[in-house]
């Protein structure tokens, strides 16, 4: 749905983004996760057809983006500095987004404005940044949009309207098959929703996976012999080994099948394949513990 | 996308932008209102004012009418396209599905009509006023005045929307939108003042500039449009440069970088431009400033210096400026100054040099008799007896032997200013202004205006002379005096006034042989005759011509036919020295401060000057650096008791002063 084949920009002499590509697959919830500066909004912003890329090209559907033409009313880019125009309520939003996108949903609105509890007749100025989140947040899901481009959407939200957040967003991807990419600079806010990550650094996509996969194909296992046969390991993908007597910790990077398959001749005493956090993943595929991507994974 | 939902979400912008910003169109409309209407609604019973005022107000002189429309289309600019200028806006307003294309068209609609609607309801008002008080002519004039302030308006906000798109902040765009509409009018401005400044023969009346000026320019335009034609073909031309003007606003729109938002350019290329333009623009204000100390230079070059750092901070937004990138600016903009000003100061073009050809003009007018010539004092000037034109004061001499005298005088003062290396000053004390005009056969006047100092052509002009003396300034030119006499339409009485009193009264008719005597005298009056505008110093005699303000002027003594006159009709008083006692000083003046006078004895270095010279009040001149005492003399007639008034400047260093001196008190010299 969404393709980005290596775009540069540069913001006078700084290098925002970097011979980047990648590719977001419709009806998915892609989650770009990156330090501050790495280069995520810049993202959005192009693909939201607000930013030229100085080389590279982004398509949006096979459209280009930037073309507002066809994808105006398709995409809809939720900016992490919210912007009002002032004076106006969230019934003057209203109106006016009414008046922009042929396709706007003035039940879902009131829905959401009820579930929110938003306050339609008051000054969005006057509310808190949160609230402004949600006013946008219910603007925006209202447009029905094909493509939703969250920058940091959930900060500021306490967890209750978190939680609504994320279930809207997710039935509209289940229903409709909405895609979705989301930005934030701590992963763990949002593993729990995205199906698919990447990780920006200076510009760079340094790691794009499906998160399924990732989590299927490290395990961290334990293991106890009888008799400890010659490198029981031997065709297995170790990341990372340890020992504590007769038991071995290890982080092997294949599937389950293919580690209970590769193990199995040896009759293994104990033979635990253990979930590992996101977290974990990330640094063992990053490189070990002491990494640069260390701040987003915490 | 289809034509409607098109359409749609350009209503949906207009809209839009109308909601927020109302309240700019009701201030400005409240502005209009209160300026023209109120006082008009206010005194509706006095009609005699209010055609006045409706004839003044329809013809674009309000002061509100000519703010509001330069004024009202630059803010409006402003408040369309803030949205550009921060980051937030510009992303949240750029995400919404709608193109380039239609937020320009969108927001320059709803700006332009933010300020037009308020000026119709304004004019519509008007209009309705002038109607309702039978003034059908004003009634007409407000509505062409309309069309004026709606295409001028539309001009400057087209103007303005560029420097929106140019600019990336509202503080740079403000600055922008005012230099790019002043922008044409400030070159040929500059010019102007640079060619006054340097060329000694340069003036601005007549010159193709005041034209262009006023062309460039179009609140200097309106008092010309007197036809619907005109006005029509002007607006018509208004909206082709708007209409030209948008579309480079568009392309720069569509072009525009939004990330540069909050910056202050968003095209790096015209970052030296506006540093040039800033720079130049307030380098030159601030050189005119110094004009009044003297030091145009000096000025320009310190200006040129702080403006430069102070621009550069502006469109770079910071204050480390000092690099090499901005000495490379800094170096060019020099070079480019200063070869701009020696294109003036050397008179590159050889303007000076470009003496009018006489066998190719038509007629030449030479302004040097019309305040009289410089160095003859002001005996001269206060009697009236300068010479004026047959009409409007315009001296146009059409006969060869008269424009070759005009074409010598004019070669004379620019060798004259060459040698004497004329500063800067535009005038001098002593200097009298002496103005040339040259029509040239199917092209336009061409002017040249010389401020120095006239004695040194009242001792060196044999062309002045010449002109004094040639029979085509004869036959048209008299004293204006003599010339009032014979053309005024009343019945005008002369009184023949002695020292003290009237000596003769002549009603209307009586005294064509005294102007006819005074013909003579003037017909026959040599160059030299004129300069010895003293009066006659053995006798005195004064006509004073019966209008209420007792006009009078004196007689010379080569003045013999009207001498004559006045002997035969026993208006003749002797006005022997030896007769006359100094009376009473009074009125003294030191350099600039004024001080009480004593009736009293004045000092014997007054005395000592000549009576010639007391007699001729305000000849004795010393120039800026030298104090001086103007000191207010009056005579006595020991016989007759008859008075005589003058006035005397003197060197203080001439004059011995009491012990105390107190310039807020009194001062009387020691006798």
């Amino acid at each position: 749905m969404i393709k980005v084949n290596n775009v540069d920009k540069s913001f006078k002499h700084i290098k925002a983004l970097s011979s980047l590509s990648m590719n977001v697959k419709k009806g998915s919830i892609y989650g770009l996760v990156g330090t501050n500066g790495s280069g995520k909004t810049t993202l959005l912003k192009h693909i939201a057809g607000i930013f030229m890329p100085d080389s590279g090209e982004i398509y949006v559907d096979g459209i280009p983006a930037g073309d507002s033409q066809h994808l105006g009313e398709r995409v809809f880019f939720f900016p992490d500095e919210l912007y009002f125009f002032g004076n106006y309520s969230l019934s003057d939003m209203e109106r006016l987004y009414r008046r922009l996108y042929r396709s706007w949903n003035r039940d879902r609105f009131d829905r959401l404005t009820e579930m929110l509890s938003l306050s339609r007749g008051v000054k969005i100025s006057r509310f808190s940044k949160g609230v402004q989140k949600q006013a946008m947040f219910a603007l925006g899901m209202s447009t029905m949009p094909d493509v939703l481009l969250l920058d940091e959407p959930v900060d500021g939200l306490d967890p209750i309207v978190r939680r609504i957040v994320w279930d809207f967003i997710v039935s509209d991807v289940a229903e409709r098959e909405m895609t979705v990419l989301i930005s934030s600079h701590n992963l763990r806010e949002i593993e729990g929703i995205c199906d698919t990550v990447g990780i920006l650094s200076g510009g760079t996509m340094v790691l794009e996976r499906d998160l399924d996969d990732l989590r299927s194909s490290v395990h961290k296992v334990q293991t106890a012999f009888r008799e400890r046969p010659d490198n029981p390991y031997k065709g297995l993908n170790v990341l990372s080994s340890s020992a504590s007597g007769s038991v071995d910790m290890m982080i092997i990077k294949n599937t389950a099948e293919e580690i209970e398959e590769a193990l199995a001749p040896h009759s293994p005493l104990i033979l635990d394949l253990l979930p590992l956090t996101l977290e974990e993943v990330f640094i063992y595929e990053l490189g070990g513990e002491h990494n640069e991507y260390k701040d987003i994974l915490e | 996308m289809n034509t409607k939902t098109s359409s749609n979400k350009f209503k949906a912008l207009v809209l839009n932008d109308m909601k927020k910003y109302w309240v700019f169109s009701l201030a400005l409309f409240s502005y209009l209102f209160l300026g023209k209407c109120v006082p008009v609604i206010l005194k509706l019973n006095d009609t005699e004012w209010l055609k006045d005022i409706l004839a003044q107000l329809s013809n674009f002189q309000s002061f509100a009418d000519i703010t509001a429309s330069f004024a009202a289309p630059v803010m409006a600019s402003l408040l369309v396209f803030r949205y550009l200028h921060t980051v937030s806006s510009v992303s949240v307003c750029h995400s919404l599905p709608v193109s380039r294309k239609q937020h320009y068209l969108a927001h320059s609609l709803s700006g332009y009509a933010l300020c037009a609607v308020p000026v119709l309801a304004s004019q519509a008002v008007m209009t309705v006023i002038a109607l309702a008080c039978g003034e059908k002519s004003s009634a007409a004039s407000f509505v062409l005045t309309t069309v004026f302030m709606l295409t001028v308006m539309l001009v400057t906000f087209s103007v303005s929307n560029i420097a929106a798109m140019l600019c990336g902040t509202s503080l740079m765009h403000a600055i922008g939108a005012v230099v790019f509409n002043v922008l044409p009018a400030s070159i040929v401005y500059f010019i102007m003042m640079y060619c006054s400044i340097f060329l000694t023969g340069f003036t601005l009346d007549g010159t193709p500039f005041r034209s262009i000026l006023s062309a460039v320019f179009p609140v200097l335009r309106f008092a010309g449009f007197s036809r619907v034609p005109a006005l029509l073909a002007y607006a018509l031309c208004c909206i082709a440069v708007s209409a030209a003007f948008s579309c480079l606003g568009y392309l720069l729109y569509r072009n525009r970088k939004l990330e540069c938002a909050s910056d202050p350019l968003c095209y790096r290329k015209v970052t030296p431009l506006f540093l040039f333009i800033m720079t130049f623009t307030l380098a030159t204000v601030t050189a005119l400033m110094f004009t009044v100390i003297d030091m145009f230079m000096a000025g320009l070059i310190a200006g040129f210096i702080v403006f430069f750092i102070f621009s550069a901070m502006l469109v770079t937004k910071t204050v480390r400026i000092f690099n090499m990138r901005m000495l490379k600016y800094f170096v060019t903009f020099s070079v480019i100054t200063a070869v701009f000003v020696s294109v003036f100061a050397f008179d590159i073009t050889g303007y000076e040099d470009r003496q009018p050809d006489p066998a190719k003009a038509e007629w030449a007018s030479a302004d040097i008799f019309s305040d009289g010539l410089a160095g003859s004092g002001e005996e001269f000037r206060y009697c009236e007896s300068s010479y004026t034109g047959a009409q409007d004061d315009a001296l146009v001499f059409e006969s060869r032997e008269a424009m070759e005298y005009i074409a010598g005088i004019s070669r004379e003062l620019a060798d004259i200013s060459d040698k004497k290396g004329i500063t800067f000053d535009l005038t001098f004390n002593e200097g009298s202004t002496v103005k040339f005009s040259y029509g040239r056969r199917s092209y336009a006047r061409s002017y040249k205006r010389y401020d120095f100092s006239g004695n040194s052509i009242n001792s060196a002009s044999d062309n002045v002379k010449g002109l004094f003396e040639c029979s085509e300034f004869k036959e048209k030119y008299r004293p204006s005096q003599v010339y009032e006499l014979k053309t005024s339409p009343a019945r005008t009485n002369v009184e023949i006034m002695s020292l003290t009193d009237t000596v003769k009264f002549l009603s209307y008719g009586e005294y064509d042989d005294l102007l006819a005597a005074m013909d003579m005298d003037f017909e026959e009056r040599t160059f030299e005759e004129e300069l010895m505008n003293t009066p006659v110093t053995q006798t005195a005699g004064y006509i004073a011509i019966g209008y209420r303000n007792r006009v009078t002027f004196a007689v010379r003594a080569t003045d013999r036919h009207t001498i004559g006159w006045l002997m035969e009709n026993g208006c003749w008083e002797d006005m022997n020295p030896d007769n006359l006692v100094l009376y009473r000083a009074e009125g003294i003046v030191y350099g600039m401060h004024e001080l009480s006078g004593k009736s009293g004895i004045c000092t014997e270095e007054v005395k000592k000057i000549p009576l010639e010279q007391l007699l001729s009040y305000g000849s004795d001149m010393y120039g800026d650096d030298t104090p001086y005492l103007e000191i207010m003399l009056t005579f006595r007639n020991r016989n007759t008791g008859s008075e005589y008034m003058t006035g005397v400047s003197i060197p203080v260093s001439r004059v011995t002063f009491m012990d105390r001196i107190d310039w807020k008190d009194d001062i009387m010299a020691k006798d």
